[in-house]
């Protein structure tokens, strides 16, 4: 019995001993699969940037080539086709500039126009700010009863209302008794 | 008929300042003060024979300088008997002080405008006072006019009835009742408690509290006039007099507010004697539409003082200050000069009604 006992302690222990190895054997291939994993993308990544970084080289590349046929096509066929106009051109000028000549001058006087608008406005405002000034120094003046030289020739001495005009030839019937005594 | 140019003047010939207001837009006033040089040196520094105003004032230790009018008056114009030569010069330095007037007003007119004026004087100046007045303006001023300087006043504010204008001046203050006639002796005070007065009581209550200061009238009448008030409110006036030569701030405004209330009993004495010998029934109306004109009604609450004062005496009063107090009389002596007619002007040239 105890060798019974002996054989199932040891079978025991080997068991656990198995599954201890076989848990660290496990945790440890998991460990490294994981590393190759995380390494694995990260070259895929830099592969990944590495192409993209190519590709828009690429692109670039062709674009600026595609751009330099372009220019040089075109000057070609701008040489080509000036040749061709400019006899033509020539020829049609002086109709074009006769038939032209009446809108030139009609948009040259319209702009002159619109331009001495602008500058009318301005010598109009300057004048009205000129005559808001008058008019405040001249209310200022009539306020104290003064006018300008101007009106003094127009005297409004007839507008005197009667109580006034009595008031004002008692003061002359005093100044002369004054002048009498 | 005048022909040509005509230029309107209003002038009160004041005892502190001589007020011009003229129609072609002059409108200035110079201190009634003449200087003449002392001798050959003085009348070098200044170049020129008389000096006027502002200017006489600061060089007057160079110059012998005259003040030509007194009480509202030319001086020595009541002793020309027993003053002559005296009544004499000051005539003439009455005469310049005109001259210059007249001629700050016709600076830009030419030679041959003929020249108007209505000059105010005293309410109750004498015959024989205005009388000098108009000797002084002959060869100045073409046709002349004397009046009543509250009664100017009145005309210029339009205000010709039922009102008592209070003219307060340096020399005098002038009370008139307006009642839509002209007014008569019986309408008229002159009293002579002005601000020349004012000036006097607070030269002698400042040297009286603060023993040893340096002071004259000159330095006492520009302090008034810079801090003038009666009010118990608002800030202390501290100015700086000489003591021994030495600048020394004092506080003077207990001085500056009894002298200037000097002046108020009397005006109300004699606001209540006019208001008491006008009809009753419009005596009310009258109290209620007291005017103050004139450069002394400047100091500050003067018009709530007075009107304090005609509460306790009278029962109530309503004083009111003109918008432009110095210019009043010369606003309203020039707004008669342009009414009149110019058939009253050659009336009185003539002599004839």
């Amino acid at each position: 019995m105890t060798g019974c006992k002996d054989a199932f302690s040891d079978i025991g222990k080997y068991s656990q001993a198995t599954v201890v190895y076989s848990g660290l054997k496990a945790g440890s291939l998991v460990l490294r699969t994981g590393e190759a994993i995380k390494d694995g993308a990260v070259h895929s990544a830099n592969a990944l940037v590495e192409a993209g970084e190519y590709s828009l080289a690429t692109v670039q590349y062709a674009g600026l080539v595609s751009y330099s046929i372009l220019k040089r096509s075109s000057q070609f066929t701008g040489a080509c086709a000036k040749k061709a106009v400019e006899p033509v051109a020539k020829a049609v000028s002086p109709v074009a500039k006769a038939m032209a000549k009446p809108f030139a001058l009609l948009a040259d006087k319209t702009g002159k126009l619109f331009a001495r608008e602008g500058k009318c406005e301005e010598s109009v405002k300057s004048l009205e700010d000129r005559v808001l000034k008058l008019e405040e120094r001249l209310s200022t003046l009539e306020k104290f009863g003064l006018r300008p030289k101007v009106a003094i020739a127009q005297q409004e001495k007839k507008l005197v209302s009667d109580d006034r005009r009595a008031f004002l030839r008692a003061v002359v019937e005093e100044n002369k008794l004054l002048r009498a005594s | 008929m005048a022909e040509g140019t005509v230029l309107n003047l209003g002038i009160d010939l004041g005892t502190s300042r001589s007020v011009i207001a003229c129609d072609n837009g002059v409108r200035t006033f110079v201190s009634s003060y003449v200087g003449y040089p002392k001798d050959a040196i003085s009348r070098k520094l200044m170049g020129k024979d008389v000096v006027f105003g502002e200017e006489a004032i600061k060089n007057r230790l160079a110059l012998n300088m005259r003040r030509p009018f007194e009480k509202g008056m030319l001086k020595y114009s009541n002793l020309t008997n027993d003053k002559p030569e005296e009544f004499a010069r000051y005539k003439a330095t009455a005469r310049d002080l005109l001259q210059h007037l007249v001629s700050l007003a016709k600076k830009e007119e030419p030679e041959d405008a003929i020249v108007r004026a209505v000059i105010g004087a005293p309410a109750l100046a004498s015959t024989q006072n205005k009388k000098t007045l108009i000797e002084i303006t002959q060869g100045i001023i073409d046709d002349v006019m004397i009046t009543s300087e509250p009664f100017a006043v009145a005309y210029g504010l339009g205000i010709l009835s039922h009102a008592l204008i209070i003219d307060i001046g340096a020399g005098t203050v002038d009370l008139c009742r307006m009642h839509g006639t002209i007014p008569t002796d019986d309408d008229q005070i002159t009293l002579t408690k002005a601000g020349d007065y004012i000036d006097e009581v607070l030269l002698n209550l400042i040297k009286m509290r603060h023993k040893g200061v340096d002071l004259s009238v000159n330095m006492v009448k520009r302090m008034k006039e810079e801090n003038s008030t009666i009010s118990d409110k608002g800030e202390n006036v501290v100015v700086h007099f000489p003591f021994a030569g030495k600048p020394t701030p004092i506080d003077v405004t207990e001085e500056l507010r009894a002298s200037c209330r000097s002046i108020v009993p009397e005006i109300v004495e004699a606001i209540r004697m006019l208001v008491a010998s006008f009809d009753p029934e419009f005596q009310d109306i009258l109290k209620q539409n007291v005017i103050l004109a004139g450069g002394g009604s400047q100091i500050g609450g003067l018009a709530r003082e007075i009107e304090h004062y005609m509460g306790e005496n009278l029962g109530s009063g309503k004083v009111t200050k003109v918008e432009e107090p110095l210019y009043a009389g010369a606003n309203g002596g020039l707004l008669l000069c342009k009414d009149m007619p110019d058939e009253y002007w050659d009336e009185l040239k003539s002599g004839k009604k």
